[in-house]
């Protein structure tokens, strides 16, 4: 970057602020997924007057600007432009306010999503979006990407609860949408429009979310299938008899292997498919849901059910779920992790989908994740050092998406499409989709210079 | 500029282990300090990445942010892949020195270290252990020596080692035989930890030898990047060892780096050495109550480095009772680190022990024990520049006042 841009930068945000050396912007060029780009100069605002100052100034200049938020998004999201600047907003990490009456929270971007999550807890209250990096991800991060997790089945993900944001617009003017209120239809939806916008929108400064009361009660259980129809069978049974579940959690048997190889937990080595399962609210109410959930687990032939009675078997029984992702990873070092949806009564053939891909294109393949909502993680377990294997992964993820559309489900639930699924958006949502898309994109960023090259291939 | 490509064959595995999920955020004191990538763990590894895969040239930023670090066991306890992170960065260091010397490091010894070490007691003492233990143990021409020699004198060690002072067998009324690893900051700079260490366990029926031949552990050489002089030491503490089944210690560092055998091969002594409180939580019974108020600081050393953390508490709520106070996030860092990063890097340990210091003073504790020698130097230090009326003491301390 040239040096009288980086003392422009400098005078905006403060020369703490400002990092330039090959250091900081190794260290800026990548997020959870294999990509990685080096950015031209690290920017780390503090407030939101920098950040308008330096959207001011890129542009002007024609800079390309990536917002950052922790950096472990799984989309390529927060991967920089070369040679631009990546926007780090990690320091703007306070939380304003907390309105106990209103139910709503304010919190800069930076701010962790269990952060905030545990300073509401200690008021009875809680923020239900709770994705499963949630001890080092950031709010910002989260509403640009519009993150879910397992709570999501009952409770819905960030979007439902993002009531208003305060952006910094490509040009550098300052927008404040959304209000405190329980209704509000006064004009376009402006804060739907930012959320999950993957940072080529505008630049969030400020986020105010909505809180839920904390659910007095949670019973959990786990159900063992050897058939992974069966395990599908019960999670539309479940939604059939009007229960809905906080956690509707599902393992495959490629999945459920590796977490037994690793965690020694105790799942038979020829379980098809293994599902965790939370209701919360009263304790009568929880119980009896609950009850219902072990009925049809074992109407749907589950070779085991197991009911927690304390919190250390509650945790115990998660132990497996929560192993998940270090289990696979012993398997290969590399991962690439998708997170279509289907409708949930195709969550079955989903998790087939993805194990017959795998042995089409010899790869370690196998998916967990929300089947309560239809929502997988399919994973590819590969060695980036292979070029061969790299190679298949690639295809691999085509043939996962083809088939996600067949089944007639959607690219994305909870990642955003960022670069690793941007080829595959105009097979989802048209030409007519992509037009409108960038129609938006074009008015709120005419130079393009908000997080170029993800989303819409260039 | 240094190439370190030629690593890759020795790091290409372990490296690859890391996936970027950023988990390990959670649990670096440093990052969560700084707020800045390029000094967390992943940061460090992703940086590593490029210098050794890519083949990206590095200099003295490099070197520094390999070096700045706080060694906590804590994000590579809590990687979900299970990085070595300590070691690898222990390879790193050692690669980097021998390429380079202490070209980039020099600064950390002008003008921060001098810095740190006019401001602080506790800095000047952990100066002073180092340059002694370097000045024992490094052959001569080791370019640590001449970087180390003008703090011999920075700071007040102990008027007599624990080492002398403890007799090379302390008999106890039990069956148990135990000896004892002392580790060189409590050698040097605090050896009534040693004294008590024995007293508590000779309570508690153990045999306590101390073996004069034994040398420092290795883990400061393993810090500094000279694993030649670590693995030296290491071979040298497994013979002295040899014949016994159970190596006790009391520094929490100490031991956490002899059992996760970041000095080298040590002919298994990594898998008979044991804090002191596992020892203690099968004998000891309290005759008298602690009569101020107690909380616990859970280092990151003894509870992710050693995997020990309910046998403290538990040993101190029973010599304390009702007068055993919760520490508000008590597994928070408390800014000495391992090594001497306290002295490289003051103001980031500063900001680190700031925050701890409030916790420990909200408290309200009289009194907090911990099992890691250089925290209980390094906050008791801090409390009392803080105006703070609270203390440190080592766990061993505090039962010793009660057996």
């Amino acid at each position: 970057m040239k040096d009288s841009l980086v003392s422009k930068l400098i005078e905006i945000a403060g020369k703490d602020n400002v990092k330039t050396s090959i250091e900081d912007r190794i260290a800026h060029s990548y997020d959870a997924t294999l990509y990685t780009q080096l950015p031209g100069v690290v920017v780390s605002p503090t407030t939101t007057d920098q950040v308008a100052g330096v959207m001011k100034l890129a542009y002007e200049e024609e800079i390309p600007v990536t917002p950052r938020g922790c950096g472990t998004g799984l989309s390529g999201g927060a991967v920089p432009s070369e040679g631009g600047i990546s926007l780090a907003m990690t320091r703007m990490n306070k939380i304003k306010e907390v309105d106990a009456e209103n139910l709503m929270a304010v919190a800069e971007p930076g701010v962790i999503n269990q952060d905030l999550d545990k300073l509401v807890e200690s008021m009875g209250l809680f923020y239900p979006p709770d994705p499963l990096s949630k001890k080092g991800c950031s709010m910002g991060g989260n509403v640009a990407e519009g993150a879910g997790g397992p709570r999501a089945f009952k409770y819905g993900c960030t979007r439902q609860y993002v009531k208003g944001l305060e952006v910094v617009l490509a040009n550098g003017d300052v927008l404040k949408t959304g209000s405190r209120t329980v209704k509000y239809v006064t004009g376009f939806d402006l804060t739907g429009l930012f959320t999950a916008s993957e940072g080529a929108l505008g630049v969030m400064t400020e986020i105010t979310v909505q809180l839920l009361p904390k659910p007095a009660y949670t019973e959990t259980m786990l159900a063992i299938y050897d058939d992974v129809w069966q395990a599908g069978r019960t999670v539309s049974e479940i939604v059939a008899a009007g229960i809905i579940p906080s956690v509707l959690e599902f393992m495959d048997s490629a999945t459920t292997k590796a977490v037994e190889a690793y965690a020694k937990v105790g799942l038979p080595a020829d379980a098809d498919a293994v599902l965790l399962i939370e209701t919360d609210g009263h304790a009568e109410a929880a119980r009896e849901d609950i009850a219902k959930c072990v009925e049809i687990c074992q109407r749907c032939k589950a070779t085991r059910v197991q009911r927690a009675h304390t919190a250390e078997e509650r945790e115990g029984l998660w132990k497996a779920r929560r192993s998940a992702m270090a289990a696979i990873t012993r398997i290969n070092p590399s991962l690439i992790q998708e997170d279509p949806v289907v409708p949930r009564s195709k969550v079955a053939d989903l998790a087939k989908a993805v194990l017959n891909i795998g042995e089409r294109y010899n790869l370690h393949m196998c998916s967990y994740g929300h089947a309560g909502d239809g929502n997988l993680h399919p994973s590819i377990l590969t060695d980036i050092r292979d070029p061969a294997a790299m190679k298949r992964a690639r295809e691999a993820v085509k043939a996962l998406f083809d088939c996600v559309l067949a089944l007639g489900g959607t690219l994305s639930g909870e990642h955003g499409i960022g670069r690793e699924k941007a080829p595959y958006l105009r097979q989802e949502v048209g030409d007519v989709g992509i037009a409108t898309m960038k129609a938006l994109k074009d008015a709120l960023d005419p130079k393009g210079i908000l997080n170029p090259g993800k989303i819409f291939v260039n | 500029m240094t190439e370190l490509t030629e690593l890759l064959p020795v790091l290409d595995d372990d490296m690859t282990k890391c996936v970027k999920c950023g988990m390990c955020h959670a649990h670096d004191a440093l990052y969560l300090a700084s707020l800045d990538e390029s000094l967390g763990t992943r940061g460090q590894l992703m940086l590593l990445n490029a210098a050794v895969r890519e083949g990206a040239q590095v200099g003295d930023l490099f070197t520094e942010k390999m070096f700045c670090s706080l060694n906590s066991y804590d994000p590579q306890t809590n990687c979900p892949t299970g990085t070595p992170v300590l070691k690898i960065l222990a390879q790193v260091r050692q690669h980097l020195l021998k390429t380079r010397g202490l070209q980039g490091l020099a600064d950390m010894f002008g003008e921060r270290v001098l810095a740190a070490v006019s401001a602080s007691a506790a800095a000047r003492q952990r100066a002073a252990v180092l340059a002694k233990v370097a000045a024992a143990e490094l052959p001569a021409g080791n370019q640590w020596t001449d970087a180390l020699r003008p703090l011999s004198d920075a700071g007040a060690l102990a008027p007599a080692t624990a080492l002398e002072l403890l007799p090379e067998v302390s008999p106890a009324k039990g069956t148990g035989r135990v000896a004892y690893l002392v580790g060189s900051l409590t050698n040097y700079a605090a050896p009534e930890i040693a004294q008590a260490t024995v007293k508590v366990l000779n309570a508690a029926g153990y045999e306590v030898v101390t073996p004069k031949a034994q040398k420092c552990p290795g883990d400061l050489f393993v810090t500094l990047g000279d694993l030649d002089t670590a693995a030296a030491l290491a071979a040298h503490n497994a013979a002295v060892f040899a014949e016994f089944d159970t190596v006790v210690t009391s520094c929490a560092a100490t031991g956490a780096a002899v059992k996760n055998g970041l000095a080298g091969d040590d002919s298994g002594l990594s898998a008979k050495v044991r804090d002191v409180t596992e020892l203690l939580a099968e004998g000891f019974a309290p005759r008298a109550r602690l009569d101020r108020k107690v909380a616990y600081h859970d280092d990151c050393q003894l509870r992710a480095g050693m995997k020990v953390t309910k046998e403290p508490k538990a040993l101190l709520t029973a010599a304390a009772g009702s007068n055993f106070v919760e520490l508000a996030a008590a597994d928070s860092a408390s800014g000495a680190g391992e090594g001497p990063f306290s002295l490289f890097f003051a103001p980031l340990a500063q900001k680190i022990t700031a925050k701890k210091v409030e916790r420990i003073v909200e408290s309200k504790a009289d009194v907090v024990a911990s099992g890691n020698v250089a925290a209980v130097l390094h906050l008791n230090e801090a409390l009392e520049r803080a105006g703070a009326s609270a203390r440190m003491k080592h766990t061993v301390e505090l039962l010793a006042e009660v057996c």
